[in-house]
């Protein structure tokens, strides 16, 4: 029977990983054109670029000028939206790879050492794939600080940020949604560690984490503002914190600067934390909840 | 251990467990995979205008940036490496994340090219549409556009380089202005209050202001009584008043009797000491204090004093302190006179209705809060006159500018009819119509006449103002 389990388990790995052997030189394929793709565009950024130039310099332009210049931008449309399509399809068979890698990211999460394991957690914030808008649509809910929509219910095996007391203490923590029942979330603690690590929490004290990165180019208003409250995971933690936003990220890759508080309304030194594990500050409350809310099982 | 562990470890209040945990590695080792980002924000910042003269539109065209591969990247590291059997073997952990990410970027960047390429497309047809509406209406010529730089160049990109020989301009309708424009756009909204034109409003506001210091000041009214010469004529009459009613008879006593014990021994040694060769006025000053101490004394036992007196001196059962006190102090000097201590050097109790009068003729120069009074009243005139005066510089100052304001703005309206000839002219000459013509040329030509002509009036108004009056009469009647 065991045997049976195994041979069942390796052929799964096998076909798992033969589709990604699949995927990847798909992705190599797509980026192997790619160059051509960039090369066709930029030759009429350049032609654009050029025309420009010559109008500035004459100081004035004609109507042919102007119906060329348009032309000319027509044609980058065109030449813009088909490397758009080619990079959205690396970027989707790359989102695709991840998720099956998904799993053995899982698993390592949770046999490596403390410091592997949240250097790993670190690196998944960082792998996250980022939203860029389509045309000039709104950022999507958890794409960076946009909240869910109120009846988002987190799907199991997403991350979520939790209030739950243990050794006798409230706190915030990075956990795992299990499942949704009866208006009640079941969570498990994502540290391995712990010895109480599965909740049934009511939804107000689960927070679901954001799933996109948001770029501050493309969406700028997908962050939080300056001087905002927020819970953000301390560094080297898997515990969430009231912190104050001293710098949203300046890039997709980048972090929040945030200072944390303390119990003595003082702050720490500046900290970076990234956009994954930043989440708006709860009211209070949901901060001053009552304990017989939470049940542990 | 666990990380979350590592928290409790301490056992301590949480503010302080946090402090205790500042360590952070995975930060450092990410930002090393992470790609720079600087192609995607720089697109957008580096723009050129061009600017629709007949109507007036601004659009601004944007440098556009290619998307970059560069040597060294993980794609170009991808492409040009052969298939391989293994495909892990080209594509690893880190060159995954790589790929990922500069794709994110290259991402962002065409979606900032592709809002540039929308914005200036729909500008551009935009104008085009308005130019073909004025060829319908108007039966005129397509609209002129003239290409000048945005408002700031904030990177060095290659774009950058070529657009710094060009004119600056600052244009307000744009919707999406840069930082630096909208810093300007503050700034300009503070000042120009300050270099405003002069408008009538603000010249007939200035004329009255001047006008309203034409008013003098408040006369100071003539010095009355003093007031504590009132109110003791008004107390002595009272006292007038009680004593025609008093039945009271005269008792004549001995000193010992009628002054207290104490008052009797002061005075003693007062004469003692003046036997002995004190100053007299050290003595006087010495018993007027004894004699305070002992006022109430001397109050209480004011039925007495009154028997010594002779007068009825029934005291109104409320007075005012000032009143009191001089009434104290009157009391004492006649005890003191009864005594014959002061009574010839002293001087004498004067009968009540000549105390008020005595000096007020004399008080009336001499008074401080009068001299007071009429200081502040010289120097509020002075500061008046003064204001006036500068108020009056300021309103002559005023409409010498307005006049030259009216001069250059007639000036700017020549310009811009002069401009517009030789623009018509130039576009003629384009088309391939005809040359100017000669009524053209003349028009040009009156029209710089009068030009130099008004520049020169403009600079002799800048020498000396005050010539211009009539040659300003000239111009409005041109």
């Amino acid at each position: 029977m065991a045997m049976t389990k195994s041979l069942i388990d390796t052929t799964v790995a096998g076909k798992e990983n033969s589709d990604e052997q699949t995927i990847l030189k798909k992705l190599f394929k797509m980026i192997f054109n790619l160059p051509q793709t960039v090369s066709s565009t930029e030759a009429v950024i350049d032609i654009i670029n050029t025309t420009q130039e010559q109008v500035i310099k004459k100081g004035m332009t004609d109507p042919e000028s102007q119906k060329s210049l348009i032309s000319f931008y027509e044609s980058a449309d065109i030449e813009t939206a088909r490397e758009e399509e080619i990079i959205r399809s690396i970027l989707e068979i790359i989102r695709e790879i991840r998720n099956i890698r998904h799993q053995n990211i899982k698993s390592l999460l949770q046999s490596q050492r403390s410091s592997t394991f949240l250097k790993l957690l670190q690196v998944t914030a960082t792998r996250m794939p980022v939203w860029h808008p389509r045309h000039d649509e709104q950022p999507p809910p958890l794409c960076g600080a946009i909240e869910p929509l109120p009846s988002y219910v987190a799907k199991s095996g997403d991350l979520v940020a939790a209030l739950v007391k243990q050794s006798g203490e409230e706190r915030w923590i990075v956990a795992e949604a299990v499942a949704f029942k009866n208006g009640r979330y079941e969570v498990e603690d994502i540290d391995v560690k712990e010895t109480n690590r599965n909740f049934t929490l009511e939804k107000i004290y689960v927070k679901p984490l954001p799933l996109m990165r948001a770029d501050p180019v493309t969406c700028p208003d997908a962050f939080f503002p300056c001087n905002q409250f927020v819970l953000a995971m301390y560094p080297q933690t898997t515990c969430f914190f009231k912190a104050l936003v001293k710098a949203p990220p300046k890039t997709s890759y980048d972090g929040y600067e945030v200072l944390f508080e303390d119990d003595f309304n003082q702050y720490t030194i500046m900290m970076v934390v990234s956009q994954r594990f930043v989440v708006s500050y709860p009211s209070l409350e949901i901060i001053h909840k009552d304990d017989e809310m939470m049940v542990e099982y | 251990m666990s990380p979350k562990k590592q928290t409790q470890h301490g056992e301590e209040p949480s503010g302080s467990r946090k402090l205790g945990r500042r360590s952070r590695k995975s930060h450092k080792s990410l930002s090393s995979n992470t790609p720079t980002t600087n192609n995607t924000k720089a697109d957008c910042k580096s723009t050129t205008k061009i600017q629709a003269v007949v109507d007036k539109r601004v659009l601004s065209l944007s440098m556009l940036k290619p998307t970059q591969i560069n040597s060294g990247s993980a794609v170009w590291y991808v492409t040009s490496q052969e298939e391989p059997d293994d495909i892990e073997k080209l594509i690893t952990e880190d060159v995954f994340d790589n790929i990922q990410w500069e794709c994110e970027n290259m991402l962002s960047g065409i979606i900032v090219r592709k809002r540039q390429i929308k914005n200036v497309t729909n500008l551009i047809s935009s104008v085009q549409k308005t130019g073909s509406q004025n060829n319908v209406e108007n039966n005129s010529e397509q609209p002129m556009i003239v290409a000048k730089v945005n408002a700031k160049i904030f990177h060095d990109d290659e774009c950058s380089s070529n657009l710094n020989s060009v004119e600056y301009e600052y244009d307000s309708s744009e919707n999406e202005l840069p930082p630096a424009a909208e810093s300007a756009k503050r700034f300009w909204s503070l000042v120009k209050h300050y270099i405003a034109d002069v408008r009538e409003e603000d010249l007939k506001w200035l004329e009255d202001l001047v006008m309203s210091y034409d008013s003098k000041l408040d006369k100071i009214p003539p010095l009355g009584e003093h007031y504590t010469k009132r109110w003791v004529k008004e107390e002595l009459k009272m006292q007038n008043q009680q004593a025609s009613s008093s039945h009271q008879p005269n008792i004549k006593t001995r000193l010992a009797d009628r002054v207290s014990p104490d008052v009797v021994e002061l005075i003693n040694r007062a004469n003692n000491a003046a036997r002995f060769g004190n100053g007299s006025t050290q003595i006087y000053q010495k018993i007027i204090a004894a004699l305070l101490e002992h006022s109430n004394m001397s109050q209480n036992n004011n039925d007495n004093d009154s028997d010594i007196d002779g007068d009825a001196e029934d005291k109104p059962e409320e007075m005012s302190n000032f009143c009191e006190e001089f009434y104290r102090e009157q009391n004492i000097k006649k005890q003191l006179q009864k005594l014959g201590l002061i009574g010839n050097k002293g001087k004498p109790v004067t009968s009540p209705s000549s105390l008020p009068h005595s000096s007020s003729q004399a008080t009336n120069e001499n008074d401080e809060i009068l001299e007071e009074l009429v200081k502040c009243d010289a120097a509020l005139s002075n500061l008046q006159e003064m204001n006036k005066n500068h108020l009056t510089i300021l309103l002559q100052k005023c409409r010498e500018r307005q006049s030259q304001q009216k001069k250059k703005n007639r000036l700017q309206k020549l310009d811009n009819q002069i401009l517009n000839i030789k623009k018509q002219g130039n576009s003629q000459k384009k088309d391939g119509k005809t040359a100017q013509t000669r009524k053209e040329y003349e028009n040009m030509r009156f029209l710089l006449d009068k030009r130099s002509k008004y520049l020169m009036r403009l600079q002799s108004y800048n020498t000396d103002p005050t010539k211009n009056d009539d040659s300003e009469l000239s111009d409005e009647d041109e």
